[in-house]
Formats: C-alpha cells, sequence, structure tokens
C-alpha cells in the first residue's frame, strides 16, 4: 500500500472548513498576515480555489469565520479543558499547558494584522478580553476579592501577549521560564488566602 | 518667523508621527511636511530615510534604558533600586514602543534595531534584578518583567497608569517572593 496515495485521496475528498482554519494559521506563523491568501491558503491543502469559495463565497467571508474559529478553539476550548480537574491548582497547572501549546507565532501575526484590519482589531480584542475574564472565574474562588483575581489574570494575559511579542518563535523554554514564575505567583496568592480564611 | 529646525526636531517629529499616523507615516515628505521644511533641509541631517530611523531608534528610543543601565550601576540598596524601576515606567515612551513593534514586522531594518533595543534593555534589567535577588532567579525574572512591559505596551499602552500599577506591584510581589 501506498501511503501517499491514500494521503492524496483523503485529502482531496474530505477537507473541511476547519482544515482551511488550520492552514491559515500555519500560514499566518510562518509567513505573517501578507501571505494569507487564497491561492497559497489552496495550495497548502492541494484543493481548487473552486473549493475554497464552496466553502466561504469570498476573502472576507472566510476571515470572519477563521476568527470566530480561533476565538473558539483557543479561548473557549481552553476554559472548557481547564474546568475538568475538581482541584484549583491542578486546573492553573492545566491552563498554563494549555496555554504552552497556542499558535504563539500565527497569535502573533494576528496582533500585527490587527493594527492594519479593523476586524481583526476587534476579534483580538474580544480574545483578550474573554482571556483576562476566563482566568479571573478561574481564580476567583480562591482569593479575598475579585480585584485580585482580575490583577492575576491581567498578568497572566500580559505575559503571555508579551512574550508572543518579543520572542519569535516562543520555545517551551522561554514560555516555561516565564509562565514557570507566574504559576508560583497564582499559588501564593492561593495558599495565602485560604490559609487566612477558608481553614 | 520660523525657529531653525534641528536633528532633535525630526526625532520628537518621528516619534509623533509613529504614534499618531503609524508606521506608514514615517516618510521623509510627510516629515517635512509636519515640520513645515523642504526635504533638502531633511538630507541635510540624514542620508536616507533608513539612516534617520536607526538614529532615530538609537537616540530616543532607546534613551530610556540608559535610565536603566544608571540604575544596574548604581550602589543602591534594593528598595531604592525598585522604586527606580517603577520611575523607569513613567520615563518609557508606551505607546511609541508599541507603534515601533508593529513596525518591526513590515521593515527587516527597524526589526534588527529593535532586537538589539530588547536585548540592550533585557540585560539591563537582569542586572539590577541580580542585584536584588540571588542569581539563579534574577535572569528569569527579568525576563518575566520583559514579557510583562512588551505586553501591557501591546494591551494597555494607550489606556494610562491605572493598570501599569496595578501590574508593577505583582512585579514586586515576584521579585519579593525570590529575595527570602
Amino acid at each position: 500500500m501506498c501511503p501517499c496515495e491514500g494521503k492524496v485521496w483523503r485529502v482531496r475528498l474530505s477537507v473541511t472548513r476547519d482544515d482551511y482554519f488550520s492552514a491559515a494559521l500555519e500560514l499566518l506563523g510562518s509567513g505573517g498576515p501578507a501571505s494569507l491568501k487564497i491561492a497559497p491558503l489552496c495550495k497548502s491543502l492541494n484543493v481548487t480555489s473552486g473549493s475554497f469559495y464552496g466553502y466561504f463565497g469570498s476573502m472576507d467571508g472566510f476571515v470572519t469565520e477563521f476568527l470566530a474559529f480561533w476565538e473558539q478553539t483557543q479561548t473557549e476550548r481552553l476554559a472548557e479543558l481547564s474546568k475538568v480537574p475538581s482541584d484549583l491548582t491542578a486546573r492553573v497547572h492545566l491552563l498554563k499547558t494549555l496555554a504552552g501549546t497556542l499558535p504563539h507565532d500565527a497569535e502573533a501575526a494576528i496582533r500585527g494584522w490587527a493594527h492594519t484590519n479593523p476586524q481583526v482589531a476587534q476579534a483580538q480584542k474580544a480574545v483578550d478580553a474573554r482571556r483576562v475574564e476566563i482566568l479571573t472565574e478561574l481564580i476567583r474562588p480562591a482569593v479575598d476579592t475579585k480585584r485580585h483575581a482580575e490583577t492575576l489574570a491581567i498578568v497572566g494575559v500580559t505575559l503571555l501577549v508579551g512574550l508572543q511579542q518579543w520572542r519569535s518563535p516562543v520555545t517551551r523554554k522561554d514560555f516555561n521560564r516565564v509562565f514557570n514564575e507566574y504559576e508560583q505567583m497564582v499559588y501564593r496568592a492561593i495558599d495565602q488566602t485560604s490559609s487566612g480564611t477558608l481553614k | 518667523m520660523r525657529r531653525r529646525v534641528g536633528v532633535e526636531d525630526y526625532f520628537d517629529a518621528g516619534v509623533e508621527l509613529l504614534v499618531t499616523q503609524g508606521p506608514g507615516g514615517i516618510k521623509v515628505g510627510t516629515l517635512c511636511a509636519a515640520l513645515g521644511v523642504t526635504t533638502g533641509s531633511f538630507y541635510g541631517y540624514f542620508d536616507s530615510l533608513d539612516d534617520f530611523v536607526a538614529r532615530l531608534l538609537n537616540s530616543r528610543l532607546s534613551h530610556p534604558n540608559r535610565r536603566l543601565l544608571e540604575l544596574a550601576n548604581s550602589e543602591d540598596p534594593p528598595e531604592v533600586l525598585l522604586v527606580g524601576l517603577r520611575d523607569f515606567l513613567d520615563v518609557v515612551p508606551h505607546e511609541a514602543e508599541a507603534a515601533l513593534r508593529a513596525w518591526a514586522s513590515s521593515r527587516a531594518a527597524v526589526a534588527q534595531l529593535q532586537r538589539r533595543l530588547d536585548e540592550e534593555r533585557g540585560a539591563a534589567l537582569a542586572a539590577i534584578l541580580c542585584k536584588i535577588v540571588p542569581s539563579d532567579g534574577c535572569r528569569q525574572l527579568a525576563d518575566v518583567g520583559m514579557a510583562m512591559l512588551i505586553g501591557y505596551q501591546q494591551m494597555y499602552g494607550d489606556a494610562g497608569t491605572a493598570d501599569r500599577d496595578r501590574l508593577f506591584e505583582e512585579f514586586v510581589t515576584m521579585v519579593q517572593a525570590r529575595q527570602m
């Protein structure tokens, strides 16, 4: 059996919307916003532009759906997954691990793209704000005030954004150096509160 | 009566254009229009737009880094160094630095200077923190400080000082945890 033959067959038959979105993240990460065009997108998926138009109608249509996909998979999905462990320390640790797997290069490119595209800028702001909210909700039960939870959340999101802008690519080592420190800070905040009020 | 336009006026205009119009605003024509001079005046001071950009970045945007280097070379005790770091945040032109970073993504010469400025700042920050906390943690904290500052500039650079204090306080708690 020839695996390459099977692969071509599979790709041609079953290219999905999600395949387009993943390909777009790859393109953004490797070539920046300027590389996100219909031709390279179709080329990377080995499909004709007819397939693209069949799904999305236009580039604008694609961008709208792509941004929604990004918000969903890289924000809401993480929030859901992080609720799985029952204990807060495990939740924080899991969320850190998940954040490490974000498509950092593509996200840095999206932030650059936001400077010239208002629609992207809006999605960017929504994702930033939603991430702060998710982290605030996660930490809130373990600290005294909502404000403190929110401050810790803002620090986390700020560190992520800064790291993505600063390092290209963001290596696992870069990520861990910064986020191990952050994780310890969150644990200290939780400990101080629980020893003072919960026990 | 128009006063004579000097190099510093060009730098002021450059930072202003970067912040108000974005990287696309930095052109010889736009700069000269903003200053009310002819392009001949520009070429009296600078060889080219790239020459202007390099000198703008070196002089104006690396200026705050000199404050950090002074702190790094001082004999001040940790509490004073931390106050110095907080004051440094008020000297940094956050909006201009965020605009510069956006510009770096589309212009190689700017990207190169940006990297150099980042390295300079990261090294100075590490030198300061190494005087406050033990050496196994100070470089890591410097990375945290850099990421925090850059992230702050991207997200809140135009939002005033409230969040700046809040974030800096949290940074200080991380430093203090390492001091013990």
